[in-house]
Order: C-alpha cells, then sequence, then structure tokens
C-alpha cells in the first residue's frame, strides 16, 4: 500500500525524516536507514534544511527509491527560482517520486552559507498552485507540457506558533494550501499536546491528513539550542528538566518519545519522526511505543 | 486611530560605512596625485562626515605615504552639474590628479565617475536602503516593484516586512511574533494581520497573491542613462 494509500485509508502512518549528506557519500545514509525498512511507511528527504548545504534531496529521494523505500521529497523555495523548480518537478516525476513536501524554506542566513542570495520567488502556496497547473498540463507560463507530473503534495503548518494571531494565521494559510493543492501536513516538532490538541481541533475542520513531527531530545542543552535556534519550535521548561534530570538520558529521551507517540496517536493520522543523527534508534522507539 | 509603532534603528535614510586607510590604499593603485572630494550630505538622508572626516581622513593617509593635489567640499556630490561648477574652482588641483578619492555615498562616486576623466575611488561604501522612503519621510519604505498590493496587506508591504519577501505569509519561522531572521524584529505577516484585524479587514488574507513580476524590478530604460560629460 503506497503512503498515499494508507492516508486515504486513514491508516495511522509512520514516516521518518533523512537529511541527505553534506558530501558524496550516500552509502552512510542509505545503511542508517536500512533497520527502518518495512517500520515506516515513508522516508521524508529534507532540502538544505536549516540552510545547511547537502546533497539534493531530489537524487537523494531517487537512491532511496532504489533501495526500495517510498519517499516524500521536500521542495523548498528558498533556492531556486520557477524555471528551477518546475525544473526540478519534471525531473522528480521522471523519476517516479510522488510525494511532495512543500515549504517556503528557512532563511539563509541561519544556515552555514549565511553570505548567500537568496530567492523565494515562490512560496509554498504560488509553489502549490504550479504543480496544480503542471498536473493539468501547463507550465506557470502557460506552455503546454509534453508528459504531466502527477503528484501527491502535502505542506506543512506550525500547530503552536506562540501568539493567537500567529495560530489564527497558520490554520488561515492551512486553508489557502488545501484550496492550492496540498493534500496532507506535516507539522513543525510537537512537544506540548495540549496545545497541539487545540490546534487539531480547529484543523481537523479541515478534513486533510496531520502528521504530527516528532524529535527525540537528546539532551537538555539541545532543547535548549531548540528554544535558541530552530524556527517556530518550543521545548517546555517541564521537558528539558525531566530530561536534564534523568541519569540514563538516551532511556530517558527514547521513552519520552514513545509517551509523545501514544499521546497523539488519538489526534493525529500519524506521526513523522525527526531522529536528527538518531536515525538507528527510531526502531527501538518504534518497539517503545508499539507501532 | 493608534497603530503599533515599529522602530528600526539608524537617524539618516542613507547609512554610510568608512571603508579603513589600508583598503583605500589598496584601491588607490598609486599614492601620488590624489584629489580627494567630499560631500556635505543632506540632513536627515545622508551624512558622509564632511569637512570634519574629510580632513581626519586626508591626515591620516598623508601619514601612510599618499600625496594630495587638493581638497573640495560639494554640496550634493550626486549633482552632475554642481560637480562641474564645484571642480571649476579647483580645476588646476583637479586635474592634475591621477585619482579622484570620493567620500560620498555611491550615487556621488558614480555622478563624479561621469564627468571625470579620472579614476575614482570611493571613500565610504553606502549600506543597504533597500528602497525609496519619501522626500521627507520617516520610517515608510518602498521596495519599487511595480506591483502594489497595499490595499490587500493593510497598507505595510509585505517585501519591506517580510525579509522572505512572502506575498501569502507567515512562514513557520517566527517565535512569539519575532522575525525567524532577526529576534530583534517583528513578524511582518502578523503586523500584517493585526492591522487588517483592527481594521476589520481580516478577510483580506483569504486571497492569494500571484508570483511576482521581477522583470519589473528592473531599473526602467530611461533611467540607465549613462551621460558622460567628459572632463578635459
Amino acid at each position: 500500500m503506497t503512503f498515499q494509500e494508507r492516508l486515504q485509508e486513514n491508516k495511522f502512518s509512520i514516516t521518518c525524516e533523512i537529511t541527505p549528506p553534506k558530501g558524496t557519500e550516500a552509502a552512510e545514509r542509505l545503511e542508517e536507514v536500512e533497520a527502518l525498512k518495512g517500520r515506516v511507511d515513508a522516508l521524508a528527504v529534507t532540502d538544505g534544511k536549516s540552510s545547511v548545504m547537502a546533497m539534493n534531496p531530489l537524487v537523494m529521494s531517487h537512491l532511496l527509491q532504489r533501495r526500495g523505500f517510498e519517499t516524500l521529497l521536500h521542495v523548498s523555495c528558498r533556492d531556486r527560482n520557477r524555471l528551477a523548480l518546475q525544473s526540478d518537478l519534471l525531473g522528480a516525476a521522471a523519476l517516479g517520486i510522488a510525494n511532495l513536501v512543500v515549504a517556503t524554506g528557512d532563511y539563509a542566513s541561519l544556515g552555514d552559507h549565511p553570505q548567500t542570495k537568496p530567492v523565494f520567488d515562490l512560496d509554498a502556496v504560488q509553489l502549490l498552485k504550479v504543480i496544480q497547473k503542471m498536473e493539468n498540463g501547463q507550465d506557470l507560463g502557460g506552455n503546454p507540457l509534453k508528459g504531466r507530473p502527477k503528484f501527491f503534495a502535502g505542506a506543512t503548518v506550525s500547530p503552536n506558533p506562540g501568539r493567537e494571531a500567529a495560530l489564527e494565521l497558520q490554520l488561515i494559510r492551512m486553508e489557502k494550501k488545501i484550496a492550492a493543492g496540498a493534500r496532507f501536513f506535516l507539522t513543525q516538532p510537537v512537544f506540548d499536546v495540549p496545545a497541539f490538541s487545540r490546534f487539531m481541533k480547529r484543523a481537523s475542520a479541515f478534513k486533510v491528513p496531520i502528521l504530527a513531527s516528532v524529535l527525540p531530545l537528546k539532551s537538555a542543552s539541545m532543547a535548549r539550542f531548540i528554544n535558541k535556534n530552530l524556527p517556530g519550535v518550543f521545548v517546555p521548561e517541564a521537558v528539558i528538566e525531566e530530561i536534564g534530570a534523568a541519569p540514563d538520558r538516551v532511556k530517558a529521551s527514547l521513552g519520552l518519545c514513545a509517551r509523545l507517540v501514544n499521546e497523539l496517536r488519538g489526534l493525529c493520522q500519524g506521526v513523522h519522526f525527526i531522529p536528527a543523527g538518531w536515525e538507528r534508534k527510531v526502531p527501538a522507539i518504534l518497539e517503545a511505543a508499539r507501532l | 486611530m493608534k497603530f503599533e509603532q515599529v522602530v528600526f534603528g539608524g537617524e539618516e535614510m542613507i547609512q554610510l560605512e568608512p571603508l579603513k586607510s589600508e583598503e583605500i590604499i589598496r584601491n588607490l593603485d598609486s599614492r601620488a596625485e590624489v584629489f580627494f572630494i567630499g560631500c556635505s550630505g543632506w540632513k536627515e538622508v545622508c551624512n558622509p562626515g564632511g569637512e570634519a572626516q574629510l580632513q581626519q581622513l586626508k591626515k591620516d593617509l598623508t601619514l601612510r605615504g599618499v600625496s594630495f593635489t587638493g581638497t573640495l567640499l560639494v554640496d550634493a556630490l550626486c549633482n552632475k552639474g554642481m560637480d562641474e561648477l564645484s571642480l571649476l574652482t579647483q580645476i588646476r588641483q583637479a586635474s592634475r590628479a591621477r585619482t579622484l578619492l570620493v567620500l560620498s555615498c555611491e550615487v556621488g562616486v558614480q555622478a563624479l565617475g561621469a564627468i571625470a576623466g579620472q579614476r575614482v575611488v570611493p571613500a565610504l561604501r553606502t549600506l543597504t536602503a533597500e528602497g525609496f522612503q519619501g522626500v521627507l519621510g520617516e520610517r515608510e519604505l518602498c521596495r519599487l516593484c511595480g506591483e502594489c498590493l497595499l490595499e490587500a496587506s493593510g497598507g505595510l508591504c509585505p517585501l519591506y516586512f517580510c525579509p522572505k519577501e512572502m506575498l501569502t505569509g507567515p512562514c513557520q519561522g517566527a517565535h512569539q511574533g519575532q522575525c525567524e531572521v532577526d529576534p530583534k524584529t517583528p513578524c511582518g505577516w502578523e503586523l500584517i494581520y493585526d492591522r487588517l484585524k483592527a481594521q476589520g479587514r481580516l478577510e483580506m488574507l483569504k486571497t492569494s497573491a500571484e508570483p511576482r513580476d521581477h522583470s519589473k524590478i528592473l531599473p526602467l530604460l530611461r533611467l540607465r542613462s549613462t551621460l558622460a560629460a567628459g572632463m578635459k
């Protein structure tokens, strides 16, 4: 069953994020995720995540698909103008990559090449519309395509952005993204279940599958780093204290993760793991959460 | 009706940054026969430093072996007519020089370059002002994009307030109302939301802007003139 079919049949789905290597050695990444085969429904391949230069996710996706994984290809608007974006989409379709996660993208100054020229020719809503147009046989310029791509496109949403106004804006944007063709959503990492529950009360009205992102915390200092540096994500103090006080941090972290997954099960249509280096520990989390 | 005031730093519209003396000397291909021309600047628009900065820099460069044929301070070096008239007052000293060292914004450097025969070397860097601020302006800024959508954004320009120039914002990077790119600045789209809410026009957020026509931001052909009244 494909990822799309699973979501359409309302089956709770598990995906895992993978970041392409900073270098040509894709083999190491492929080896790291081997243990996830059969345990997760798809691997989401990031596109210059946090504006750190890495291998093109289109290529990484292709290599993963060749190894038998289904992939979700992240497409960021940070680096590519409308020509390049459409060009990549045609390439993805030619390689049989069906699922997309469309995002506006992190700002360039946050990463390891802060002097780069940011593009942002399109934003996520506009790109989703372009995808729809291409699926209907035309590029953005209105020119006919020889061979139309067919995608299952999703987008992202921030369930706990802070101010009330920010949450209203996220929901308004979610609606716009759905009108533009988004068929599923991945959230920003969730740590605050009551806040997520409040978000879901409103977001579930849109009747589009939502997968909550889960980010295992390796340490209290990682949590503080996240609070300081990761846009749109916030770890509550109570959670930081729990990790910091635990004698076996890894065990505590995996336990916390499993607990979180179980709480999220009843609230949304799936879970999206962001292992951030702990790819090999994801099976243990799945075990602990009995997934 | 009082709206939230958003203040960005800086007194003048155009911020100028002096180059270090070592850098200036590297850029002068010869330390001999330099004519130093400076701009008085314009109140609240720009401040190149005036006579004081000119003399101080001249002193420092002289100590490092630069020899000057003369100095001159001009009001508004960006005006070529003004430049020509002013240079006439020191025509001997200026024409003897191999290089013109220019203490002004880069508009002045280009204006001088258009009328003078010598090589022009800037002594200041013009930092980005990002756009047009009006003639007696304060904090508003126009990015001169040619596709205004201020009626849909509550009168706040998303190209000015959003570093990602999102037309259907916000992104997901804002934290507690502060922008992902600079935590000291508010999220532009949250400001737009607040403004539209106060006006009772939140439905404007349901509209989606078309992708921008970037060909509109190239300078209009008629502005790209390369007039040159050569200096003999």
